[in-house]
């Protein structure tokens, strides 16, 4: 019995440990999935016989971060497998949408799982000669999702204040954000740019009668200094088995999963957005392209951004937000056996 | 008040000072008990034994690691072990001077707990891994010492607790799949527990047994020791690597002496992955081959162009004769020329279709020597009806080869037995489309759309069992691409042949009455590139959504050859643009209608009527 528990003892210690710590509040932004679904049990059945109706179901749920409906796609190979029902035209895919199923949030931490029924079919009555063929049915699920992506970084705007530095600059290398797309590493670098002048003002005290009615002035100044920009190389990576594309107009709607609107040509394609504190990075493009399941782009402070916070000093910790939009498509598919 | 608590701290200060002396000591002689045993370790005196000496002899380095433990074991442990008292350990009731060596140790197990909370505490303190050199370092000489504190526990307990640390082990192990496939234990988990998975393999306790388990006396922890470390290859050869290489992969990108490691890693994972498929996709298809006699295997090795596996089941349709005379071997049957002679041969036929199957017998005796022919009586034609749908629809009849007595004059005769039927072989390709743009930007970021899928580059043709073999030549490769501006055209040429069945009955087709091809409805073939004469189209009866393209007048000789171009004009193009790569798969059905003449001979010998 001792035995036993010492034997649970070092179980728990060696899965709870490795985990979060259970002080921490609950981060719900982790894990590489988004909305993931599953053939329902027995719904198709592996086995079926010629002339056979069936139901076929799929078991949805979202397991991201991110709030969002789907649209699901039905293949099957037509000679086996029809739908059933008198308003049958033919074809070889039907389409469902899914309304929208939560994300995991802090107060929801597994997601929503919901059941979509797909519709009756019917295995061909008359399949030629053959005894036993085996026909597959895939489905397709086609969502828009975020991921939402925040550290902090350290800034540094001073090549000489190394023993005035609070912190040090460091690539950080990041795993999931409860969405299959996620930031995996950003690299901070400080770029000097030359001269600039950083605008700010000085205040002064203008002494008053006796000293009693004093006046406080700020007056603006403006200051040539070395100017260091900080730049980020943000890698990102597609964690999940299915493709990334990007949605109409940039977008993320529903509508651009529908078979009539979707673009496969926008394959590979995220749309990005990056701040540092409350000031928009510049990322030279609004979209950002994947090469296999990776994709990087650089980001840095656009020209006109205000400089203030950067003036040279000690290092200092800022936070970095990434936001990237997409629309992920993912399949799964179930073999199916026709007998006789 | 607070006092006794102070008293009983110092007390256990002492008590673990002392306990750290001891545990120093025990330390110390288990390590020297550990260098001897690696000393006298076979795998050590064959593999550089002097060179593991070496690594394994600071004793003193791992005495002061255990000591730490072993003082913070003795300050958690109810009551240090004193002399003269009774252990009790497997109903074993043992009184002695000195703690026996089996008694349950509180040192081991105690320091193993305390480091265990130690270093996954740290660890799980510091929240996200970094995978810095120092925390990996860190990482490493954790588990390490852990890995070390797990062998003395058991070397402390005579391997006792082997079986519960072996089932631990290969729990961890297994750790990440079960997380993996489990519904979410907990938020990170899987990556905590490949960590966790990573370290005890990189790092495994089990490893030290390998030197150590010459002291594995018992033979069923040996056994449960060997099986544990076949899994633990087995594990690693297929899980392992994909998994180290996908942690690795989460290193930042970069050169390592030049070598782009990220992109070895990936090629090498990529390699196995598809090394892995290509073994059970050439499996499969040689399982197939065992199983429809090698008539695809034949086909390819003499260069064949149309090519399909007949399908394997238990119902194996088709026409058979068999149990005639010659299939006894070349044994020779003697009859008397005054005996009527009967020839029993066995019919074995089985379809599908509902329509019943014609055969008409017929039976003819040639002399050897002079070359003449006598036909035997006519055998009725024979109507075999098919019983039901579902059901097995073969029928056994024993089908006879008569001659009146007189009829055959003496001397040696071929005998034939022909069966004249009218039968169908069918053929089924899949066809897979997919969008043309999703597949050239798949393309272009360097995937493979077909190992992806598991699809082949040939589409696979499936034909029925029967005496002529349908197959289907290479015209387009998969998956045809589809786009939604222009019509998609894409080849079908399908070939009949007869086959070859040696040791069987043989045959030929003596006329080709028709030849269909199923298309979806949203298929249509250019009938003016066919190199036959199309005279029908009609809507598949059978199968909903499909028409069938007849060609009637067409050669009556083998190898039959239809070639065509089929046509997906653009208003029916949607039903072929996936929304992805996913393929739409649509299968191509064809059939050949033929009437076959099959033969199966025999040798007899007539011999002189005696004169009565």
């Amino acid at each position: 019995m001792k035995k036993l528990l010492v034997f649970i003892i070092l179980l728990v210690l060696a899965g709870c440990s490795s985990g979060e710590p259970s002080f921490n509040p609950v981060n719900y932004r982790v894990g590489a999935e988004g909305i993931v679904m599953q053939f329902s049990n027995n719904a198709p059945p592996a086995t079926l016989r010629t002339g056979e109706e069936f139901t076929i179901s799929l078991n949805v749920e979202n397991r991201g971060a991110t709030t969002s409906g789907a649209v699901i796609n039905l293949f099957f190979d037509r000679f086996y497998i029809s739908r059933s029902g008198e308003y049958f035209q033919g074809g070889s895919s039907v389409y469902t949408t899914v309304n929208e199923i939560t994300g995991r949030s802090e107060f929801f931490p597994q997601g929503e799982r919901t059941l979509k029924n797909i519709g009756r079919f019917r295995v061909s009555n008359n399949i030629g000669e053959r005894a036993e063929p085996t026909t597959t049915i895939r489905a397709n699920i086609c969502y828009p999702y975020e991921t939402f992506f925040s550290t902090t970084t350290c800034i540094k705007t001073d090549y000489y204040s190394e023993e005035r530095d609070t912190c040090q600059v460091r690539t950080t290398t990041h795993r999931s954000q409860g969405a299959p797309i996620a930031v995996t590493r950003v690299q901070p670098e400080m770029i000097p740019r030359g001269l600039g002048t950083y605008a700010g003002t000085q205040t002064f005290y203008n002494s008053g009668l006796f000293y009693i009615f004093n006046e406080i002035i700020n007056l603006p100044t403006e200051e040539q200094l070395q100017l260091l920009v900080p730049q980020f190389e943000i890698e990102i990576r597609n964690l999940g088995s299915g493709d990334v594309f990007l949605g109409l107009g940039n977008t993320n709607n529903l509508h651009s999963c529908e078979p009539s609107l979707f673009d496969q040509r926008q394959q590979g394609l995220v749309a990005i957005e990056a701040f540092l504190g409350e000031a928009k990075l510049d990322c030279g493009s609004n979209t950002l392209r994947f090469d296999g399941s990776v994709a990087s782009t650089t980001c840095t402070l656009g020209v006109g951004t205000s400089l203030e916070n950067f003036r040279p000093g000690p290092s200092y910790d800022e936070l970095i937000t990434i936001h990237l939009k997409y629309l992920y498509v993912d399949s799964i598919q179930r073999d199916i056996r026709i007998r006789r | 008040m607070v006092w006794p608590i102070f008293a009983r701290v110092a007390a256990g200060v002492v008590r673990g000072g002392k306990a750290i002396g001891r545990g120093a000591k025990g330390i110390a002689s288990k390590a020297g008990n550990l260098k001897n045993a690696v000393a006298n370790s076979k795998i050590v005196q064959n593999y550089q034994r002097r060179r593991l000496l070496k690594k394994l002899s600071p004793q003193k380095k791992l005495g002061i690691g255990a000591a730490v433990g072993a003082g913070l074991a003795a300050l958690f442990s109810k009551r240090p072990q004193t002399q003269g008292q009774s252990y009790q350990y497997n109903n074993n009731v043992v009184n002695s001077g000195e703690r026996p060596h089996y008694t349950k140790g509180s040192l081991g197990i105690n320091a193993l707990i305390i480091l265990s909370i130690i270093v996954h505490i740290t660890d799980g303190l510091r929240y996200n891994y970094s995978i810095e050199p120092w925390a990996i370092g860190y990482r490493i000489f954790a588990y390490f010492v852990l890995a070390i504190f797990t062998v003395m526990v058991l070397h402390e307990n005579k391997f006792y607790l082997m079986r519960e640390t072996i089932i631990l082990g290969l729990f961890l192990v297994f750790f990440p799949a079960l997380i993996h496939y489990g519904v979410g234990l907990m938020p990170g988990a899987e990556f905590a527990a490949s960590q966790i998975a990573m370290f005890i393999v990189l790092f495994p306790f089990w490893t030290i047994y390998i030197i150590y388990y010459k002291h594995i006396k018992e033979p069923y922890f040996a056994r449960i020791f060997y099986w544990y470390v076949f899994w633990i290859l087995i594990i690693f050869l297929f899980n392992g690597i994909l998994l180290f290489s996908q942690a690795a992969e989460d290193l930042p990108t970069g050169n390592i002496q030049g070598i782009d490691y990220q992109e070895t890693i990936k090629e090498t994972r990529s390699f196995i992955v598809d090394t892995t498929n290509t073994f059970i996709e050439t499996s499969k298809e040689y399982y197939n081959i065992m199983l429809t006699g090698g008539e695809r295997l034949v086909n390819q090795t003499l260069g064949r162009e149309y090519q399909s596996e007949i399908e394997y089941s238990r119902h194996r349709t088709g026409v058979f004769l068999s149990d005639f005379i010659s299939t006894r071997g070349n044994e020779v049957r003697n009859f008397d020329s005054n005996q009527r002679i009967i020839l029993p041969a066995t019919l074995r036929a089985s379809s599908f279709r509902e329509e019943p199957i014609n055969i008409t017998f017929s039976c003819k005796a040639t002399h050897i020597q002079t070359n003449e022919r006598e036909y035997s009586r006519e055998i009725a034609k024979v109507e075999l009806a098919t019983i039901d749908q579902r059901s097995v629809p073969i029928l056994q009849r024993i089908i006879n080869c008569e001659f009146d007595a007189g009829q055959l004059k003496p001397g040696r005769h071929r005998v034939e037995l022909t069966a004249e039927f009218d039968f169908s072989t069918w053929a089924y390709t899949p066809h897979h489309f997919v969008n043309a743009d999703s597949l050239v930007e798949f393309n272009r970021q360097g995937g493979n759309w077909n190992n992806r899928y598991r699809i082949p580059l040939d589409p696979q043709t499936v034909a029925t069992n029967a005496p002529v073999s349908l197959g289907m030549a290479t015209s387009s490769y998969m998956p045809i691409p589809v786009t939604s501006v222009e019509d998609i055209i894409f080849g079908l040429r399908y070939g009949a042949e007869n086959i070859i069945s040696p040791g069987r009955s043989t045959g030929e087709i003596k006329s080709v009455n028709k030849f269909s091809v199923m298309l979806p409805n949203t298929i249509d073939l250019l009938t003016d590139t066919c190199n036959q004469d199309n005279t029908l189209v009609r809507p598949s009866e059978e199968i909903v959504g499909f028409n069938v393209w007849e060609f009637g007048s067409i050669s009556h000789s083998l190898p039959f050859e239809l070639a065509c171009n089929a046509i997906i004009y653009r208003p029916y193009i949607t039903e072929y643009l996936n929304t992805n790569l996913d393929p739409v798969t649509v299968t191509i059905g064809a059939a050949i209608d033929y009437t076959y003449k099959m033969s199966i001979r025999g040798t007899i010998n007539i011999n002189e009527a005696p004169i009565s």
